[in-house]
């Protein structure tokens, strides 16, 4: 891991070296962040590139995302929210080398039928239930956050009251873990969900 | 001097001088064409008569000259020939005109020859060319330019009232400057003294309701509105303050104790985290709903379903009533379309069930209804809770204001008033209805 705080050194590194992911603060010495972004996009570089910024709009984030950025976190944040983000970026597949079936153990969703079943029952779930199944199982054994669930799954940029969130998530469990089979969808503490197979 | 620099002052005095000029330039071009032209004219006939007659004079005497005389006062002439001759004693041979003076410096004469005939009287005015012969007798020949004179009187006289109305306007601009000055600058010293130290004072009318007056009841809704509006920003910061403070203070006495033990605990620490979790998160709320009071202008407004929003937002709230062991129906009419931001909509009816989740008693009802009603759509989010008193119906959606009932229950006390901004942008309304058995809140939003 490499920390650079200037924008021009920035820029020089991240277009001669080869990251897994670059974390570019928005507002930088030197040159500003989101020039090194668009520098980076036009040249032809791909790599994952989560912003950070204390513009915390959705004008803002919506700019620092059509630069080519592939994440936006706004300050303050918890650092667990950012490595969680890192994770998921890092290992993200090209889109089109997504798999059809998505299986955890015994669940599995089925993208092409739009089906869920546990140990072969089918299992009725709403419309959004199932993306945000669909969102954790693409990140099978990382940390999804609240917040990356929100911004991934919900169209709306809102701000959920209170423990909103927990309580749908709790419902979708119920669903899923019927029959006294073992909870599939964990909470991390602090931190999110995770979904992950028992081995 | 203040007169000088008053703008009603200079505009008058500018119209003056317009007047001024251009009826002058009217005038003048009149007095040239229709006075000075036919008069040089005249004067230039007049010459050439009087060299003819100088020459019968001296080749024929005073006799022919006599006689010439006569035929001329009698030929018809457009202008009434009128002469006088005297000889060298002074002893007039032939005249008719009535009098003249005596010989003066000038050759040109004006003499007035008025005809007395049966009573009537015709006013003449004789253009008169004196001149002297060798032997000191004396010719004068004229033509009458009666109508030139009465000309040139009625051009005078215009120019003169035109020089009263030039004088009256610029007096009545001095007393209008001066009084529109006097008004301006008691609004500038009115505008000061609020500027300086007391800002609730208003600008005095002077009850003339005219543009002055029309300005300064202008400017004083917007001091009323901007009075308000700071009233309200102290009134939220001060609010603001005060809800950090409670936080703070856990906070601090978390770190505090957590600095005391010999190995920080988990536990409080976790705690610490979610305080400064709860911080951020009151931080963001207060300043969503500044951004919506403030910034209309910026929120991306389109064409949105509401109806699809509302269904969204009721499948979130459906984890919540399960696990609270409500009953939940949400019965909303397809396709309500308006121009709108989703975003807002969608968080502001989050809100509304939140507050109905949150404050009805386990084994309660809530329902959520939607409907189009002619230009409006109207949300109804009913509950069988506590409901809020009547006299609370403005107070709750205040940003911080909590009624004291429901003071255990966890909240910021910024949730009605998002959806109040939100409402201020949209055009909608919200009403409280309490009839005992919980709270129906009316939210009525226009299509467009």
């Amino acid at each position: 891991m490499e920390h650079l705080s200037d924008g021009r050194d920035g820029l020089i590194s991240a277009s001669t070296e080869q990251y897994d992911a670059i974390v570019l603060d928005r507002i930088l010495p030197g040159v500003d962040g989101l020039r090194i972004l668009q520098t980076l996009r036009a040249s032809g570089d791909q790599t994952p590139v989560l912003m950070l910024s204390a513009l915390g709009t959705v004008e803002d984030k919506v700019t620092g995302l059509r630069a080519g950025g592939d994440d936006y976190l706004t300050k303050p944040f918890a650092i667990s929210e950012l490595i969680a983000r890192l994770e998921v970026l890092e290992r993200r597949g090209p889109a089109d080398h997504r798999p059809l079936r998505l299986t955890v153990e015994d669940l599995v969703l089925d993208l092409a039928e739009h089906s869920v079943r546990r140990g072969g029952a089918l299992i009725d779930l709403t419309p959004r239930e199932f993306r945000v199944l669909e969102y954790l199982m693409r990140n099978a054994g990382r940390v999804v956050t609240r917040s990356m669930l929100l911004e991934r799954v919900w169209e709306y940029n809102f701000d959920p009251q209170t423990n909103v969130i927990d309580q749908y998530i709790r419902r979708l469990r119920q669903k899923i873990d019927v029959n006294d089979k073992r909870a599939l969808i964990q909470t991390v503490r602090g931190a999110g969900y995770c979904i992950r197979a028992n081995s | 001097m203040r007169l000088a620099r008053s703008l009603a002052f200079r505009l008058s005095l500018q119209y003056a001088s317009i007047i001024i000029l251009s009826v002058s330039t009217i005038l003048g071009l009149h007095y040239l064409a229709n006075v000075m032209l036919p008069t040089r004219a005249i004067k230039a006939d007049l010459r050439s008569e009087l060299a003819d007659l100088a020459q019968i004079y001296g080749t024929e005497g005073i006799a022919e000259l006599t006689k010439v005389l006569d035929v001329r006062r009698h030929t018809q002439a457009e202008r009434l020939p009128f002469h006088a001759l005297t000889d060298a004693e002074g002893k007039v041979v032939t005249s008719n005109l009535p009098s003249w003076p005596l010989r003066g410096a000038s050759d040109w004469l004006r003499i007035e020859a008025d005809l007395h005939l049966e009573g009537r009287e015709e006013d003449r005015e004789a253009l008169v060319l004196d001149h002297h012969l060798e032997d000191g007798t004396r010719l004068l020949i004229g033509r009458n330019i009666e109508d030139l004179d009465d000309l040139e009187e009625e051009i005078q006289g215009a120019g003169a009232v035109l020089l009263l109305l030039a004088a009256a306007l610029s007096l009545a601009g001095i007393l209008m400057g001066r009084s529109v000055g006097q008004r301006i600058e008691a609004l500038d010293t009115a505008a000061r003294q609020i500027m300086g130290s007391s800002p609730s004072r208003r600008i005095p009318l002077a009850g003339k309701n005219d543009d002055l007056d029309r300005l300064a009841q202008t400017l004083n809704q917007m001091l009323t509105r901007l009075e308000a509006a700071i009233a309200g920003l102290r009134r939220t910061s001060d609010r603001v303050a005060h809800e950090l403070r409670t936080p703070l203070a856990r906070l601090q006495s978390l770190l505090e104790g957590a600095l005391r033990e010999q190995s920080a605990s988990k536990a409080s620490l976790a705690l610490a985290l979610e305080e400064v979790e709860n911080l951020g998160r009151l931080f963001d709320s207060v300043l969503a709903i500044a951004r919506l009071e403030s910034e209309h202008a910026r929120l991306e407004m389109r064409s949105v379903d509401l109806s699809e929003i509302l269904a969204h937002a009721a499948e979130l709230y459906g984890g919540i009533s399960d696990e609270r062991n409500l009953r939940f129906r949400s019965d909303i009419q397809p396709d309500l379309h308006m121009h709108g931001n989703a975003d807002v909509l969608f968080q502001a009816a989050c809100n509304l069930l939140d507050n109905a989740m949150k404050f009805t008693p386990a084994g309660g009802a809530v329902s959520l209804l939607a409907r189009g009603r002619d230009c409006d759509i109207v949300v109804e989010v009913s509950d069988s809770g506590p409901g809020i008193p009547e006299d609370m119906h403005e107070l709750v959606t205040r940003p911080f204001y909590r009624a004291p009932s429901v003071a255990s229950i966890p909240g910021n006390g910024l949730g009605l008033a998002f959806v109040a901004a939100v409402n201020g942008v949209h055009g909608a309304t919200m009403n409280f209805r309490s009839n005992g058995t919980g709270l129906r809140v009316e939210w009525r939003i226009p299509r467009n």
